[in-house]
């Protein structure tokens, strides 16, 4: 990275790391649709410094454009939408190269298509929903991700579909610590036995790490157990460890047993002593049969994991990375040191698999070692999505089974709709359009007139699903109906702004294999700002 | 179907379906009518801030129709801005923050008018802030919410018959992000939770005590904040210039030094990023969660200006890490906030805690700069050429317990240097 890039991305390089910009850098994404929606989300992934992107549309610009996009002015009146919009969203950002299609989505042919799905992720915005449809199946055959993301009215939706997402950094905010107070490494064991609590002073036992003392109290325990293999499983055990760590306090030289390390270590008691296993997650993630054949670096790395762990007791690589504590310099910095030079070793042995299971596949050099530490590193938090082929039926009858589900169909005093039940009524304004090449709400029509043929559209969903008409429709209320008419397909520039911000983040996530992507629709609901995420 | 929608060829059509049609959803004061977006056009708003969140406000209530427009901030554009400030180019380094955003909107919004303040908001009195309909914030700073909650809870006059007189109250939206996550929230000053009220949501501040940073250092930060506190003070670098963490010489400095620390202590991880971090104290920030927090504040200044929906009550909390979260939690208004009740903040502290802890403590809690304390009866800690005797009395009362110095219930009054007004802190024993 050149230093003037390396300041332009700096504050965003501090949360996704160096890999994760270069993966951006390398990310190519195609919009369908140049209105506010569309160019809202390429703003945040021009900023974010994406290679380059292409957006598809053949609208012309007409007054209403300029009164909700950013990247049109009144200049642009009469011109193609799509045209229109590049060079504003270029001008952000000068490394960013980017494309525009001026052919409405829904009309491009076969060819057109599939050079705009060599895309890394592909984004449609307010689609029709037949070519939603087409374009998500198009897409999941191709294994590219899509997302389909909608602003109307107050509401939007963002629906992620992928094929498969893995994820080698899932940036869990609150993992626990890897201590290994259950299977000490022999690096640690002797540092454990050097150490004599009673020959320390009073200053020293205060500035010792509380790990040390998890180790000696450990050793207490099992000497009070008999069992030189205890382990505190439960809260009355664990109640116990801490007993014998408050036992070991000695008052300082003003007579106090106040000292920090010692209250650390009861306050991270909890956390701490758990037996080291591998999570669920992680566990399916290594016998999944993928890890057996894919061709691709998460695999088989998760396959060298997978070896190393069968290797090594059933446990995963060392993260290395030791929590903070009060300590002097001198214990800290060669605990710090311990772990880290462990999980080196560990990680390079896993290296050293993957380069085996490389040979074996008959792939050539694709994993370096560093990108092989850092996924180590975080193995206890890799994660992989899979996705289903896109099912309008499938996501109405599970929307529906969710309406079933609610408790009571509207809370009288706070209005508020479910947003399974806006979702709903969303998906039967699109199919209005579908039926008559409009959205309620316009086209001069009165509101009471399309608020009619628009219930009838909820209706005719309803009956898409085993659910009966009669059990289901009183639990959507009218009112929702209605404002979905009033709505008018308006796309107002705060809620397109939003749901953009929102799917360039997805993109990102996508695009870097970090962070938990939507699994994988969301609905977000502007009268209340919440948001729903269901599994359509 | 030939269109006969009477508003095809309107500007703000996607607006004026909102403020012109009927609705279930809007306060029970609700007309719908053009009259909605006519009030929303000519309403007066002021922005604070010009930086994320900022770009992003002005960019937002432009285009939600709002005609008057005003954006306050002091601070020059700097290049780590324009991965989101992204009315920014790589030729305004430099120049001020609140100038050239306001004349890129005017250039991208015809008829839209921003009035830039190239300032800091306490330069101005209140009377400028008593004209505008609206503030909206996007600050990086607690100091300066702060500060802005104050003046907008002293805008607030009280009729004869003590009830608030609802006319002198301009509302208040605050925008916050770090990372992924950030939150939004709505304030009717003096009636709804005020900043102050909420004072514990904010994350306390990393202070590292000096004595790990001089005797025992182990994290890679420890090393540079003894760099930046003890090392260049003594050794008074570049002519005795302040330590200035925009300046790379001076950054270059602090790193080659605290490498060195590092590597004599053992310990891994100092590097220029960190190190520049540590010394700005950087908050990490990406454009998508300012687009989302900055676009729930100015949905909320929509409604607010229309009524076409119901404001949220009160506060919205956004993360994008996992997912995607968003909701709304009510805050509660604290009957006994010094800011917006007139009351004192009652803060549990033990009997046998010396002054200095105390101060510590407050200093922490309200984030203050240079703080005095006193009491009715006398002063507890104070700095001034007409108070000589306090130069020993100072030192004599940090190292006193506080029952010595106070009475459980007594009201301490503090005054520093941020703030607009003093603060009256009650101190409760525990």
């Amino acid at each position: 990275m050149s230093s003037d890039a390396n300041m332009r991305y700096d504050r965003q390089v501090r949360l996704w790391g160096e890999e994760g910009q270069a993966s951006i850098e390398a990310a190519t994404v195609c919009v369908l649709g140049a209105s506010a929606l569309g160019t809202e989300t390429l703003k945040s992934l021009v900023l974010a410094g994406v290679h380059s992107f292409c957006i598809v549309d053949d609208a012309i610009v007409e007054p209403a454009d300029v009164g909700n996009n950013f990247f049109l002015d009144e200049d642009d009146v009469g011109k193609s939408r799509s045209q229109a919009t590049i060079d504003k969203l270029k001008e952000m950002n000068p490394a960013v190269s980017g494309l525009f299609l001026n052919v409405a989505p829904a009309a491009l042919d076969d060819n057109q298509l599939a050079q705009l799905a060599k895309c890394s992720v592909m984004v449609g915005t307010n689609l029709p929903q037949e070519f939603e449809a087409f374009v998500a199946s198009y897409m999941y055959s191709l294994g590219v991700p899509f997302i389909s993301a909608k602003a109307f009215g107050l509401v939007g939706e963002v629906h992620v579909c992928v094929r498969e997402h893995t994820i080698a950094n899932s940036h869990d905010e609150n993992p626990r610590p890897d201590l290994r107070l259950d299977v000490p490494f022999p690096q640690l064991v002797d540092m454990v036995e050097e150490t004599r609590l009673d020959d320390l002073t009073p200053a020293q036992l205060h500035h010792t790490p509380y790990i040390l003392l998890y180790f000696k109290a450990l050793e207490q325990f099992r000497k009070d157990h008999r069992n030189p293999d205890a382990f505190p499983n439960n809260y009355t055990q664990r109640k116990q460890i801490q007993e014998i760590i408050w036992a070991m306090r000695r008052p300082n030289e003003s007579g106090s047993l106040d000292s920090e390390n010692f209250d650390e270590a009861k306050t991270s008691i909890t956390r701490s002593f758990l037996r080291t296993t591998i999570p669920q997650a992680v566990k399916d993630i290594l016998a999944d049969e993928a890890c057996g054949t894919s061709s691709q670096p998460f695999w088989i790395i998760c396959e060298a994991l997978r070896r190393f762990s069968e290797d090594n007791d059933g446990l995963l690589p060392l993260r290395g990375t030791l929590p903070d504590m009060t300590s002097d310099s001198q214990r800290y910095t060669r605990l710090a040191q311990i772990f880290h030079d462990r999980a080196q070793t560990e990680a390079d042995e896993v290296y050293r698999i993957t380069k085996q299971v490389e040979k074996e596949r008959g792939i050539g050099d694709v994993i370096s070692q560093e990108m092989c530490y850092r996924f180590c590193k975080n193995a206890d938090r890799i994660r992989v999505q899979r996705g289903e082929p896109w099912d309008f039926d499938r996501h109405i009858s599970t929307l529906i089974r969710r309406i079933k589900e609610m408790r009571d169909c509207e809370d009288a005093e706070t209005q508020r709709i479910d947003g399974a039940v806006w979702l709903l009524v969303l998906h039967a304004a699109f199919k209005f359009q579908r039926e008559k090449g409009r959205f309620p709400g316009t086209n001069g029509v009165p509101c009471p007139i399309d608020t009619f043929d628009l219930q009838q559209r909820v209706e005719s969903l309803i009956r898409m699903s085993d659910e009966s008409v009669e059990k289901i429709l009183p639990r959507i209320p009218m009112d929702a109906v209605k404002e979905m008419c009033r709505f008018g397909a308006s796309e107002l520039h705060v809620v397109a702004s939003f749901v953009g911000g929102i799917t360039a983040q997805e993109v990102i996530k996508l695009a870097t294999n970090q962070y938990l992507p939507i699994d994988n629709t969301l609905l977000f609901d502007g009268l209340t700002q919440n948001a729903t995420t269901f599994r359509l | 179907m030939v269109s006969v929608d009477p508003l095809a060829s309107e500007r703000w059509r996607h607006i004026r379906r909102l403020t012109d049609r009927p609705t279930a959803f809007a306060p029970a004061w609700f007309e719908p009518g053009p009259h909605n977006f006519n009030f929303l056009r000519n309403s007066s708003v002021l922005v604070i801030g010009a930086g994320g969140l900022g770009c992003e406000l002005l960019k937002n209530l432009a285009l939600s129709g709002i005609k008057n427009i005003s954006v306050i901030d002091m601070d020059t554009i700097d290049l780590s801005n324009l991965n989101r400030q992204f009315l920014f180019r790589e030729i305004d380094v430099g120049k001020s923050k609140a100038e050239v955003a306001a004349a890129f909107i005017e250039k991208r919004v015809s008829g839209c008018s921003v009035t830039p303040y190239n300032c800091r908001i306490e330069d101005k009195p209140a009377e400028f802030y008593r004209r505008f309909t609206l503030v909206i914030c996007g600050l990086d700073s607690i100091a300066a919410r702060r500060w802005i909650n104050a003046m907008l809870c002293d805008l607030v006059q009280t009729l004869p018959n003590g009830e608030i007189d609802q006319t002198t109250i301009v509302p208040m939206i605050d925008g916050g992000t770090e990372g992924f996550k950030g939150n939004a929230r709505v304030i009717y000053p003096r009636m709804s939770a005020c900043v102050d009220c909420t004072l514990d949501l904010f994350p306390p501040q990393v202070n590292f005590p000096l004595c790990t940073i001089a005797h025992t250092p182990r994290l890679p930060e420890h090393c540079i904040e003894y760099i930046k506190v003890v090392v260049w003070p003594k050794e008074r670098p570049f002519e005795g210039e302040s330590l200035d963490a925009d300046n790379p010489a001076h950054v270059e400095w602090v790193l080659e030094r605290s490498m060195a620390r590092a590597e004599e202590f053992g310990i891994r991880g100092v590097n220029r990023r960190l190190t520049s971090g540590v010394l700005k104290r950087i908050i990490p920030a990406v454009a998508s969660t300012n687009a989302v927090v900055a676009a729930s504040c100015a949905l909320e200044a929509f409604k607010l200006l229309t009524n076409t929906a119901s404001v949220i009550d009160n506060y919205m909390n956004f993360t994008q890490i996992e997912g995607v979260y968003s909701g709304v939690v009510h805050m509660e208004k604290d009957p006994n906030c010094a800011t917006c009740s007139g009351g004192s903040f009652l803060i549990n502290v033990s009997p046998d805690d010396v002054l200095e802890q105390f101060m510590e403590r407050i200093v922490a809690k309200f984030q203050l700069r240079n703080p005095y304390l006193e009491t009715l009866r006398q002063k507890l800690f104070w700095v001034s050429d007409f108070y000589p005797e306090m130069i020993e009395r100072n030192k004599a009362n940090l190292g006193k317990p506080l029952r010595e110095l106070v009475n459980e219930g007594e009201e301490i009054l503090v005054v520093a240097d941020n703030l607009s007004k003093p603060i009256s802190v009650r101190v409760s024993f525990s």
